[in-house]
């Protein structure tokens, strides 16, 4: 059925940015059985034919969670949230929509294999979220980092590699040596003042801690979801600064 | 003749205001609970909306045209006070029902994360962290009466976590691991921290280089705010078997050498500043008071839970000069602007009062608590609990709480600014009014 959907969109001639087009913000809300929930979304054009969206859903503790795989037709819209409400065996929750009136959509939600309805009106401009965004880090960061964090008393050594990419933002790799090797999948490289932070959200672990330079150690701690395990890292010999 | 006194008197507050106003909860250090101009006598509008992910039980408070506050979805928001746009938001790794205080270019916050932030204000990027021994909130067994009677069961009414205060450069706020804390608001370190017997989610007041605060041990604490050493302290009511009436949740206010404290053994208590002896209490006969009193022209302005009464004594002798029957609990705390006092009601209400006479000028009712999902409230927009709180055994109150803070109630105390009103709510919006 999504499948329909989304093809019969992509056959659409025209992407419908106009008034009365999915352009703006949406406000309404999903009916799941026994718990409406209110819904917001942000929908705008972005480069290259692409659109761009935000999603906000009260009780769920989303707020300006990104859209991903957004396709847009004369017909309606459909999108999905990527890892956010995502189910091993169902995939991701997507949105399918149609059009029912210049300002008013209706469609459905699948999540989880359930599929719920949902409605929404437009009531303004867009304000589609960005996601955080890598930056470039200071020289002083641009090393290879490693210590020992305690889990269950076992020790485990943390490596953390920072590399700063001409004028781009700056990647890491987070290495874990406990009983077995883990490559920690990194998607955010953050310098915010004195703190480095590095982020894993696929496995919901970040490193998040302050350099301090008479040291040259960066002093933190590691986050796994609501858990911190105190960490400091040290530049590991002959890393470059 | 009265009306010239009353200009004078405003004349008097207006400057009061000006000379201490800061972005701080209740509108400055000592908590007056007072703002300047006058706030809207009548409704006109629903300015806009700013939707989060989550309830909204901090307060606002506004600098420069930005107005801030804490999400229970973690973030930390700055908001344009004009259009309702987001500037920037931080996230946290918990709930944030706390209040942000801005000194400077800084906010400063803390999370039930069991952090302590300071950030950027004009960009929300981190300055420091200060990590205390972590969140938690006030528990006990056998709490209000649930069952079984020996199990622990934490109070889902501790909703708040304490907003800091900033003065003397240094930074105050208590904490679920029972401490007060005083950091060095440049760089986060440690000045001094204050233990006390249990859990501290009230808000501190500075006046004269002194620290006041309430605890969960149902002690009241004055504190030297250089030494951290104590003044004085004033004990509240005990409550050994329920848990019931015990405790304070309320953050003082401190007018004129009186400090003015809520308390959940269901007294006001109006102390001395200086020695913490009593001047006089008003007893809501078992009815908690959980709201952070304002005081304004000689009146001190509180409201109360169950009992949904809302109440003007005045300051000096406590005489009670208006009393109104509210609809539903109290917790959001009054604010005053001009003539007029400003209520969230846990019910979804935002009220209006007339400063004098505690008549309700206008209201305003959250989407949430129009739609009455589940019927938790009756059709007067009391709290209907024969139908959510059916029984006191098992996971029962948890949910029943759930549902109750789940229809648009305000917890958040207003922020007035010139003509527009400014709160949070359960529903995830933090509305502007005008």
């Amino acid at each position: 059925m999504r499948r329909a959907l989304i093809g019969c969109l992509l056959c659409a001639p025209a992407l419908a940015c106009a008034a009365g087009g999915p352009d703006g913000r949406w406000e309404g809300s999903i009916r799941i059985p026994g718990r409406e929930l209110p819904l917001v979304v942000d929908l705008a054009p972005g480069t290259a034919g692409r659109w761009t969206g935000s999603l906000i859903i009260a009780g769920l503790g989303l707020k300006g969670a990104p859209l991903s795989n957004i396709v847009v037709g004369d017909a309606g819209v459909a999108f999905d949230l990527g890892a956010v409400l995502q189910n091993s065996t169902y995939g991701p929750a997507t949105f399918n929509a149609r059009m029912t009136g210049d300002a008013s959509m209706a469609g459905e939600l699948r999540q989880a294999g359930n599929v719920a309805p949902f409605t929404l009106a437009k009531v303004g401009r867009a304000q589609v979220e960005t996601s955080p965004a890598s930056t470039p880090v200071r020289r002083d960061f641009e090393a290879a980092w490693t210590g020992q964090v305690m889990l269950g008393d076992y020790p485990r050594t943390v490596t953390i590699t920072v590399v700063n990419h001409a004028g781009a933002a700056a990647t890491a790799t987070f290495k874990v040596v406990g009983k077995q090797v883990t490559d920690l999948a990194v998607d955010l490289v953050v310098e915010e003042g004195e703190f480095l932070r590095v982020e894993s959200s696929a496995n919901r672990v970040t490193f998040e801690g302050r350099f301090v330079k008479d040291r040259d150690e960066i002093g933190g701690s590691v986050a796994l979801g609501a858990f911190e395990l105190p960490l400091v890292l040290r530049r590991v010999q002959g890393s470059a600064s | 003749m009265r009306v010239m006194v009353n200009a004078i008197a405003l004349a008097g507050l207006a400057a009061c205001v000006a000379a201490n106003a800061q972005s701080t909860f209740r509108g400055d250090a000592a908590h007056s609970g007072t703002f300047g101009g006058n706030g809207p006598r009548q409704f006109h509008r629903v300015k806009w909306t700013f939707p989060t992910g989550d309830r909204i039980v901090s307060s606002p408070v506004h600098k420069d045209g930005v107005v801030y506050f804490g999400g229970d979805d973690g973030y930390v928001y700055a908001v344009d006070a004009a259009d309702g746009r987001q500037r920037w938001k931080r996230k946290t790794d918990g709930p944030v029902p706390a209040t942000p205080a801005i000194d400077g270019n800084s906010l400063y916050v803390g999370s039930y994360d069991g952090k302590f932030y300071a950030l950027d204000a004009r960009t929300g990027a981190l300055q420091w962290k200060f990590t205390t021994d972590g969140e938690r909130r006030f528990e006990a067994k056998g709490l209000h009466g649930m069952l079984p009677k020996n199990q622990t069961i934490p109070d889902a009414y501790d909703v708040f976590l304490s907003s800091p205060v900033v003065a003397a450069g240094a930074v105050y706020f208590g904490s679920g691991d029972g401490h007060l804390y005083a950091l060095d608001a440049k760089s986060g370190e440690l000045r001094w921290k204050f233990k006390t017997g249990d859990v501290v989610h009230a808000s501190p007041a500075y006046a004269d280089g002194v620290v006041f605060f309430g605890s969960w041990d149902s002690w009241f604490y004055a504190v030297d705010a250089r030494t951290g050493q104590q003044k004085w302290r004033f004990h509240g009511g005990e409550d050994a078997v329920l848990h019931n009436q015990v405790g304070f949740q309320s953050s003082p206010a401190v007018v004129n050498g009186v400090v003015y404290t809520g308390c959940r053994d269901s007294n006001l208590y109006a102390l001395d500043a200086a020695t913490g002896s009593e001047k006089w209490r008003y007893s809501a006969n078992g009815s908690w008071v959980i709201t952070s009193p304002a005081v304004a022209l000689g009146k001190v302005i509180f409201g109360t839970s169950d009992s949904s009464l809302y109440i003007v004594a005045d300051a000096t002798t406590g005489k009670v000069i208006a009393q109104v029957q509210g609809s539903a609990y109290m917790f959001s705390s009054p604010a005053v602007a001009g003539s007029v006092v400003f209520t969230g009601v846990l019910n979804g209400l935002l009220e209006a009062r007339d400063l004098d006479s505690g008549k309700l000028l206008w209201e305003f009712q959250t989407d949430a608590s129009k739609r009455n999902a589940g019927w938790i409230l009756t059709a007067d927009r009391k709290f209907n609990t024969p139908l959510f709180y059916p029984s006191a055994w098992r996971e029962s109150p948890i949910v029943a709480t759930a549902q109750q803070f789940a229809i648009g109630g305000i917890f958040s105390s207003p922020l007035v600014v010139g003509q527009a009103v400014y709160f949070g709510s359960t529903d995830g919006n933090l509305y502007a009014l005008e």
